[in-house]
């Protein structure tokens, strides 16, 4: 009888070594998914914090459409300086007038290499680094607006303009 | 009742297992939160966006200075006044848009250009007691069986009323809107009627859909 009592017995940790390879396995799953869905969440809020603060700097910059004067428009440049969490540089582009000047488009890389392209007297920043483009996960929002303009006879005009934002954390 | 020594072992794998299949349902769910969270705010965002876009470039088109004479370039033009202004003048006259059509469809194309390859739009100024499209101009991409082509089309459409440009408009998918309410006027001897009207914009991305009941007419200008 004795003998028959022991039959089988692996020792305490050896008799539920069968059982501890799914729980291991159900607990590397639990946390594997949970720090993941962890980290998307943590990325999308960040993201859309990013989205929000590039809405809430464009819509200080466009104001309400219309900018008078380079002093408006550096007058809400100071208003977008103060939206917090994301560097931005931003300034004017000119739409085409007529079949002979077409838009070119949007080139980053030009813009940020010293606002080029961009109308001169009206960029605005809040920092003077550039983002690395394959570094730096950048955010570009662009809006048409009226830019009230004053040509070199003195004659006033109002221009159709792009207003570009490119932003980054 | 006590356990045979010899099931045990079994009953703690049971529960092991069906520890695993909790554990893997979770997993599952949490996965699949994660996949799908944010997704409407997402899209709310875009949505703001291009609505918060539309309503700009329709400030911009209204705002913006045309020559008094719309055979001379406005950099050459020694008269220049707000399209809007130009607008009013024009139908006042006549009720209807002609030496300024081609100027606000330019206009129109001109501010919504970055936005072309990847947008198709329709603006229309409906004059709202005389039931009547005051102008109305959609731009088209052309679609293959492929996708895109890469060439648009601008035509210049008379809607023959509301409803139908409000079924095509319903058939092109998710729409970004902007109106504005702005008033044309109607010369009568000395004295000036008002008249309502409303200026849309909306755009949306490119699908393949007929625009044969618009009455329209490719627009070249």
């Amino acid at each position: 009888m004795r003998k028959n009592k022991g039959k089988g017995f692996l020792g305490p940790i050896g008799d539920d070594l069968p059982s501890l390879i799914p729980l291991i396995f159900a607990l590397t799953i639990f946390f594997y998914a949970f720090t993941s869905t962890w980290n998307v969440f943590d990325q999308r809020d960040t993201s859309f914090d990013s989205d929000i603060a590039v809405l809430r700097i464009s819509y200080a910059l466009k104001g309400d459409n219309y900018i008078a004067s380079d002093t408006e428009f550096h007058s809400m440049c100071e208003t977008a300086k103060g939206v917090s969490g994301m560097w931005f540089f931003s300034g004017l582009l000119e739409l085409s007038t007529g079949p002979e000047s077409r838009f070119k488009g949007i080139n980053i890389d030009r813009l940020l290499s010293e606002g080029q392209g961009f109308f001169p007297g009206f960029l605005c920043s809040n920092t003077e680094q550039k983002p690395d483009l394959e570094e730096n996960q950048t955010l570009v929002r662009f809006f048409p607006i009226a830019l009230e303009f004053e040509d070199q006879s003195g004659m006033f005009y109002v221009k159709p303009m792009l207003l570009v934002v490119v932003a980054w954390q | 009742m006590a356990i045979a020594l010899s099931q045990r072992g079994q009953a703690a794998l049971t529960d092991a297992l069906y520890f695993l299949l909790i554990a893997g349902a979770l997993s599952t769910w949490l996965l699949y939160s994660s996949a799908t969270y944010g997704q409407v705010v997402k899209t709310q965002l875009n949505k703001q966006y291009w609505q918060e876009y539309t309503r700009s470039a329709l400030e911009t088109i209204v705002y913006s200075s045309t020559p008094r004479d719309p055979e001379i370039p406005l950099s050459e033009a020694t008269e220049v006044d707000y399209l809007l202004a130009a607008l009013k003048e024009d139908y006042a006259d006549d009720l209807v848009l002609d030496e300024t059509k081609a100027v606000l469809f330019n206009q129109v194309k001109t501010v919504m250009e970055p936005l072309r390859p990847n947008f198709d739009y329709a603006f229309y100024i409906y004059v709202l007691d005389r039931e009547e499209y005051a102008a109305a101009m959609l731009h088209i991409s052309e679609t293959s069986g492929t996708g895109l082509t890469g060439k648009s089309l601008v035509l210049s459409c008379t809607p023959p009323n509301k409803v139908v440009l409000a079924d095509f408009l319903s058939r092109v998918g998710h729409v970004a809107p902007s109106s504005s309410v702005i008033r044309l006027s109607q010369r009568q001897g000395s004295d000036q009627l008002r008249l309502p009207a409303q200026a849309t914009l909306v755009i949306w991305t490119p699908t393949a859909t007929s625009h044969a009941d618009l009455n329209c007419q490719e627009f070249t200008a």
